[in-house]
């Protein structure tokens, strides 16, 4: 390489003195006449484009008139000039070539991106809509069919935009009906894949009669993706064997094709077209696989979720082990009998009554006397633990039919029990609670209030952004009250906390009841005992 | 005077059963039983007119006990006692059939004797299609192991153990189940039935049919690939075992 510079100089320094050299001497009428020869042939053979030949034809013609008056010095300036200037068309003009072909490949490759994206909205589509989680195995034939009939329709649509966009089937490169026919076979076990790859074939035997390469393409690509995906039960975990199946099917489809022109190219060109062919064709499947999967995967990591979440409720409730406890619950109250102890057996039948419709709690709704009993239930226990410390005030204005409206669960009841735990409890002298609930306007006004301790006065809506306060286990109750509240009513219902330190708290909620709000499950029908 | 029978396994939920009945100026007690057996004695040998009967018993529970008295012509009235069986309160709700929850609450009971003595004033049979009722909802939940049924052309309900069965046959949309004595219509479909047989007692062989495992005598292949299962019974019947489903029951025999 070091030689590579001061060779070019020399040749460089070579042609200078050649240039400088040849004016000195006479130009002959041969030499004049073999240089006009050389730039008509040449501008003949290289095809000039249209600003060339208007740039050289009339100077080749005046060199051709001075030929004609032997002014054989002027002719050879000017023949010269256009030699040079020819010459150097002719040097750019690979460049230019290459430039072209640049483009083409370019477009080649964003060609093969979009149907990249398609393949993976084809996907998206799959695995949302049309159920891809039971494979074929469990669809039955009436779904591989399905499969089938509708991929091919989907790959024969498409064929119409390389022919459109090109006059030609672009079945010779990255083929998406052969890409289509794999994940027919693959999704729709043999019937999807045989069948699929016979319909396409039909229709490119239809298009280009006589030639039996490609039909026997998407044939080979739909039995290969059958046969890879005989084996998958899990389509999350299909990816590899799919992945193979297009490489697979790629190898065949370049094949097919490019076997036959085996004389015409070399082995690196044959051997690069296929694998790369191959490399495509097997990603396309894949793309399409792996949206697939994770729509799939998300879906079951959400059913899990969903499926933990239950199975720790009832983990709960057995620990619970409400059986034995209401079962022993009855056996105190049979002994409160023997023992003649009223008092006792009233509060365990108290109780009973608050932990069984603590532990009904399936639905999300319940009516509102089934809430205020419970919150009774609940107030009647702490009243027997506070005793004098402990008034409760009910003051309910509410017609017999509201009483059936249907109310979010546990809304009420968490914040009677903070104005016990946190107002009545934490003040010696002990304290009143008083539930009031009117009807104004459609809706359901709780309000809640105490005289206990109380908080300073903008404790609760700091609570409410999210900050830090000190009260444990009070935070997370009253933020989940108003996202519940927010999420079943929107801006309709609202929560306001009004308390000063040493003057109680009060609590307005107020909750549409208009609006029917329907149980989330039908409940059986009651029934008359006759 | 109405008499009442009181059964439960557990001596203070019955005294305190007791005491709140006599509360009621109308009630006698007719006996008290410590499990079903002794219950079904009872009412047998006594005049009983309404029974509480507990659900969770050892040997013969509640639900059981309601199932026999649903085969007599006149049984007695039946409130249940449930601590907690949310299942059985739902086929209760859905038969319209009384229950009460422990802990006794003494309005409940009270409320209960009032519905009861309302209803005995106008003695009537229909008593026993709720036992029919409730006995056919706990089939269907797999909360009784027995099996409901009638033959062709009769409407007389059956009541069978499925123990007794030898397979089961879905034909023309109905199902059927063969005895050594007949065959039957039951009421469930073959899924129902897969889901609350025991599924070490009984397997599915094809399509349309479910063996019972105990009644399989040989398994002989045929030249399609698929199987035939000689029974036990004394007609040896002749049932297919389909590929498909060969290897649960190769698995459940314990090869061939």
């Amino acid at each position: 390489m070091k030689l590579l510079k001061p060779f070019l100089f020399l040749c460089i320094l070579f042609f200078f003195l050649v240039c400088f050299a040849s004016p000195g001497s006479a130009v002959t009428k041969e030499e004049a006449f073999s240089k006009y020869e050389k730039a008509v042939t040449l501008s003949e053979e290289m095809h000039l484009a249209r600003e060339d030949v208007f740039k050289f034809l009339p100077r080749i013609s005046l060199a051709g008139e001075a030929l004609l008056q032997n002014d054989f010095n002027r002719a050879n300036t000017v023949l010269d000039d256009v030699l040079k200037e020819l010459d150097l068309v002719r040097q750019n003009r690979p460049k230019e070539l290459q430039s072209r072909f640049r483009l083409e490949w370019l477009e080649i490759y964003l060609g093969i991106f979009q149907w990249y994206a398609v393949l993976a909205l084809l996907g998206l589509v799959f695995g949302r809509w049309f159920r891809a989680r039971e494979r074929v195995n469990d669809t039955g034939r009436p779904g591989a069919w399905r499969i089938a009939i509708f991929g091919s329709l989907l790959a024969v649509v498409f064929s119409f935009f390389d022919l459109s966009r090109y006059g030609e089937s672009s079945w010779a490169f990255f083929d998406i009906q052969v890409v289509l026919a794999v994940l027919c076979g693959f999704w729709g076990g043999w019937i999807g894949g045989i069948g699929a790859g016979i319909l396409l074939a039909l229709f490119r035997w239809f298009l280009k009669p006589g030639i039996w390469v490609y039909p026997a393409a998407v044939l080979i690509a739909g039995i290969l993706g059958a046969f890879w995906g005989r084996r998958v039960k899990d389509p999350i975990a299909g990816g590899r064997a799919v992945w193979i199946a297009g490489i697979l099917a790629g190898i065949a489809h370049g094949l097919l094709v490019y076997l036959p022109m085996r004389e015409a190219v070399t082995g690196f060109y044959l051997a690069f077209s296929v694998g790369f062919l191959a490399l495509l064709e097997g990603g396309g499947a894949a793309v399409f696989c792996s949206v697939v999967s994770g729509i799939l995967k998300e879906e079951k990591r959400r059913a899990e979720q969903e499926e933990h979440l239950k199975t720790k409720l009832l983990f709960l409730q057995a620990q619970l082990r409400p059986h034995f406890f209401f079962n022993a619950l009855n056996t105190i109250s049979a002994i409160c009998t023997r023992e003649n102890a009223p008092g006792a057996q009233g509060l365990i039948l108290k109780l009973a009554d608050f932990l069984r419709h603590t532990l009904k709690r399936e639905h999300e709704t319940a009516t509102l006397r089934e809430e205020i009993s419970f919150i009774e239930d609940y107030l009647e226990i702490e009243k027997a633990r506070f005793q004098e410390r402990l008034q409760v005030i009910k003051e309910y204005n509410i017609a017999e039919k509201t009483w059936q409206a249907q109310i979010p669960i546990l809304i009420i009841q968490p914040l009677v029990e903070n104005a016990v735990r946190h107002g009545i409890q934490k003040r010696t002298a002990g304290g009143w609670v008083r539930v009031h609930l009117e009807e104004a306007a459609g809706s359901l006004k709780v309000e809640i209030v105490d005289n206990g301790a109380g908080e300073e006065p903008l404790f609760f809506q700091r609570m409410l952004r999210g900050e830090k306060t000190e009260v444990k286990g009070l935070g997370i109750g009253v933020r989940n009250i108003h996202e519940r509240l927010r999420r079943h009513y929107g801006n309709e219902a609202s929560l306001v906390f009004k308390t000063a330190i040493g003057e109680g708290t009060r609590v307005t909620v107020i909750i549409p009841i208009s609006k029917e709000f329907p149980p989330l499950e039908i409940r059986e029908k009651a029934f008359d005992f006759k | 005077m109405i008499k009442i029978l009181i059964v439960d396994d557990e001596p203070l939920a019955c005294e305190e059963l007791n005491r709140l009945v006599l509360a009621d100026k109308d009630c006698q007690i007719a006996g008290i039983a410590a499990n079903g057996e002794e219950a079904l004695r009872l009412i047998e040998s006594r005049e009983v007119d309404a029974v509480f009967l507990d659900i969770d018993m050892p040997g013969m529970n509640g639900l059981e006990v309601a199932s026999w008295l649903a085969q007599w012509e006149h049984p007695p009235r039946v409130i249940f006692a449930t601590a907690h069986n949310e299942y059985a309160m739902k086929a209760f709700d859905l038969s319209a059939i009384d229950y009460v929850l422990k802990p006794y609450q003494p309005e409940r009971i009270q409320k209960a004797l009032i519905r009861l003595k309302e209803v005995l004033k106008v003695r009537g049979g229909e008593f026993r299609d709720r036992l029919i009722a409730l006995e056919d909802n706990l089939i269907r939940k797999g909360m009784l192991r027995k099996l409901a049924g009638h033959r062709r052309n009769s409407k007389e309900r059956i009541v069978l153990d499925p123990m007794e069965v030898l397979y089961f046959q879905v034909r023309l949309s109905e199902v059927f189940a063969y005895q050594e004595s007949g065959e039957l219509i039951v009421r469930s479909t073959l899924k129902e039935l897969l889901e609350t047989l025991d599924p070490a007692q009984f397997a599915q062989t094809h399509k349309a049919y479910l063996v019972n495992v105990g009644k399989v005598e040989k398994v002989a292949p045929l030249f399609s690939g698929n199987f035939e299962i000689t029974l036990k019974n004394s007609k040896r019947t002749k049932i297919p075992l389909s590929r498909r489903y060969s290897g649960g029951l190769k698995a459940l025999l314990g090869g061939w």
